[in-house]
């Protein structure tokens, strides 16, 4: 029963979605206050008969989500919030007119210096995989040092007069961001650096133990 | 600043052609060329073995499955190593007491028939475009994730430089180059895990989060069992009779050495597939939303992983599928200097003549699955089920008539044809009409051995020479 119950709804999610596709996601983060400010925007294709979508963020521990607002094309979205173990649902729907692009707002307060702050993701695939599919700027305090876990890509940091900003491009939407607040200086070497050094250490001996045994690996 | 990514990834090409040149020069004859002198020992003879099973199938195309419909297709995947317990038990005790520089060389002589020979080398050439395509996308893919390459242009850039070094060092750059890419995967793979599950508390916490988030993920049930069952008997019977991996038993020198390097291999395929697994499930939970399963891994090595460590990651993608597609490659052009242009035109053709004409080969094969890519051939199809459909295709050409070669004497030659014509013919009539819960190999498995045995029985039996090289146990080399 429980399989025939998560079949139906697989096939009926798949109708919405093979409806829908994702062009792309931005995200403004600012913690520059004592909360964090999200503004998520969903670029979305839809259909006009599609009038809500289901939203959805993972809960972590010491992260505490608080939804502000939704819109989309300057309506107010109606928002009904489901929260089941480990996942934040919420389920955005127009009175009025058609869904497009949705500007979702909401705050993150965290507990600890090391966090995930998740953003929100749909069921619908994304239309591609350009790099910049999921744009991303965070906003600091200038003296604030930090570093970010996850997704580890290329970023640009721009310094103003009292705040800086990180941004960053990555081909699919993350599910969370993942960073580390230092109150004094950061750590001098991350530990993806010590990974990083220790591989290549590993290839180094690897290929001094093939260069010694050659004859023997490759004869017998 | 100088792009880090990029000046690994010259390196390790750079490397490769090194590698490639290096096998050029020491490339003294045609043995050397076809079957790297028939003298490899069991660590190279082992990896090459692991390598070529080790493709884009399994870095993009088995996380990409996983990714899109479930842990259900792990099923699949057990099917590996029965088949090389299968290789070493059955096969390769008779396969090898005749060494040959090509498996429809193979078939000429067990089968008496210039015939059969031809027919082993066209499947050979029609399977291995379909083969390569799949690794030809897979490199535009990562091309695009890693470097921002659009996909064609990726494409046309891995087809080209893969072509370079396969022509030039010919058997000796492919095992070579087959071990460096071996070393790259199992330590890539092996670092990448335990970085990957940091992410999401480990894989306990993997595996709640996979639940919330894909809860049909989990469930056994996401592909039809029929079909699961089908398309294991797709990797079983591919993985033990398709050219480019029996041509490998050949390269070893003896029994003792292909024993313990079809060990080496499924100690390595095994462990790198298992591995794989949680890669999948972690980008289920890391990057929920991605147009297609495939970009799975390239995503994980470009957001997820250090950046050295996240490139050689992508650089053992990218030399999983060059290992493939250059032993795909030799193969190809070795049917169709060997088994098509020598065997059944000009039997007089000089060895440098026969070269040309393989290097030619080479060069056609590699060149019209990107074309057919570019005219939109299975665009859009997971990169895994290009793969099944091509070790299918093998799996219902060649099992029978190399399996049963080695087990049946009274098999004839009409039997060995009929059973490759009918086997390649019905799965691809099912592959396009047929019913897709059952997976194409199972018919063409069927129509295979029903044409071997009643062709076989209903002619006339075989002279002893062609069945008693095989079967003389005194001869069998240890």
């Amino acid at each position: 029963m429980k399989k025939f119950a998560l079949v139906f709804v697989f096939f009926a999610v798949v109708q919405v979605i093979a409806q829908g596709e994702l062009r792309g996601v931005s995200a403004e983060v600012d913690m520059s206050g004592i909360a964090i400010q999200v503004e998520q925007t969903l670029h979305l294709n839809l259909p006009d008969s599609v009038q809500s979508i289901e939203v959805k963020a993972f809960e972590f521990p010491g992260t505490a989500l608080s939804l502000i607002s939704a819109n989309s094309a300057g309506e107010i979205l109606l928002l009904e919030e489901l929260e089941k173990e480990g996942m934040k649902y919420v389920k955005l729907s127009t009175q009025t007119g058609r869904l497009s692009d949705i500007l979702f707002t909401y705050e993150a307060r965290i507990a600890e210096d090391q966090f995930n702050l998740p953003f929100f993701v749909t069921d619908f695939s994304a239309a591609s995989s350009d790099n910049d599919f999921f744009k991303l700027n965070i906003r600091m305090k200038k003296s604030q040092a930090y570093s970010l876990r996850f997704p580890k890509v290329d970023m640009q940091e721009i310094t103003g007069e009292s705040y800086k900003e990180i941004q960053l491009e990555v081909p699919a939407l993350p599910s969370f961001l993942g960073m580390e607040l230092y109150t004094g200086e950061k750590e001098a070497v991350e530990i993806s650096t010590i990974v990083d050094w220790l591989v290549a250490l590993i290839f180094v001996g690897i290929g001094f133990l093939i260069w010694f045994n050659r004859n023997l690996l490759s004869y017998g | 600043m100088i792009d880090v990514q990029f000046v690994i990834f010259i390196g390790y090409f750079l490397l490769v052609f090194l590698i490639g040149w290096l096998s050029m020069k020491w490339t003294q004859s045609e043995e050397d060329y076809w079957i790297a002198g028939s003298k490899l020992g069991w660590g190279v003879g082992g990896a090459t073995m692991a390598a070529t099973h080790t493709s884009a199938g399994t870095f993009i195309g088995t996380i990409g499955v996983i990714y899109s419909v479930g842990w259900s297709f792990g099923w699949v995947l057990i099917s590996i190593p029965l088949a090389y317990w299968f290789m070493v038990a059955v096969l390769a005790p008779r396969f090898t007491n005749v060494k040959e520089l090509t498996l429809p060389a193979f078939l000429q002589r067990r089968y008496q028939s210039r015939t059969a020979r031809g027919i082993g080398g066209i499947i050979i050439l029609i399977a291995t475009v379909v083969y390569i395509q799949a690794q030809i996308v897979a490199g535009g893919l990562v091309a695009n994730v890693v470097f921002g390459l659009n996909p064609m242009t990726g494409m046309v850039i891995f087809t080209v430089i893969l072509l370079i070094y396969t022509l030039v060092g010919g058997m000796l750059a492919v095992v070579y180059t087959d071990f460096l890419q071996m070393i790259i995967m199992v330590v890539g793979t092996i670092v990448s895990v335990p970085l990957a599950l940091l992410h999401v508390d480990g894989l306990s916490g993997l595996l709640e989060k996979v639940a919330i988030i894909k809860p049909l993920a989990l469930e056994w049930g996401g592909l039809p069992t029929v079909l699961l069952i089908t398309m294991s008997l797709a990797f079983f019977l591919g993985s033990v009779a398709t050219p480019e991996k029996v041509i490998r038993l050949y390269a070893m020198k003896d029994m003792k050495t292909i024993r313990r390097g079809i060990l080496l291999a499924v100690i390595v395929v095994t462990g790198i597939n298992l591995l794989v697994f949680i890669l999948a499930l972690a980008s289920m939970v890391l990057f929920p939303n991605l147009p297609t399963g495939d970009l799975a891994m390239p995503m994980i090595a470009k957001a997820v992983l250090p950046t050295f460590v996240g490139t050689i990651m992508l650089a053992a993608i990218t030399s999983a599928m060059m290992s493939t597609v250059d032993s795909l490659l030799l193969v190809a052009g070795s049917a169709l200097s060997e088994d098509i242009y020598h065997n059944l035109f000009h039997k007089e053709a000089s060895r440098s003549r026969r070269l040309l004409i393989a290097r030619i080969g080479i060069l056609i094969v590699g060149i019209v699955p990107l074309l057919s890519i570019i005219s939109g051939f299975a665009e859009g199809e997971l990169i895994q089920f290009i793969v099944i459909l091509f070790t299918a295709i093998m799996a219902a050409g060649f099992f029978t008539p190399v399996v049963g070669g080695i087990l049946w004497k009274r098999a004839t030659k009409q039997g060995a044809i009929a059973s490759m014509i009918g086997g390649v013919l019905t799965t691809g009539l099912w592959k396009a009409f047929g019913d897709p819960l059952i997976y194409p190999v199972l018919p063409g498995f069927l129509v295979s051995i029903a044409g071997y045995v009643l062709f076989s029985l209903f002619t006339q039996a075989p002279p002893e020479s062609a069945w008693k090289p095989y079967f003389d146990k005194k001869s069998t080399p240890e």
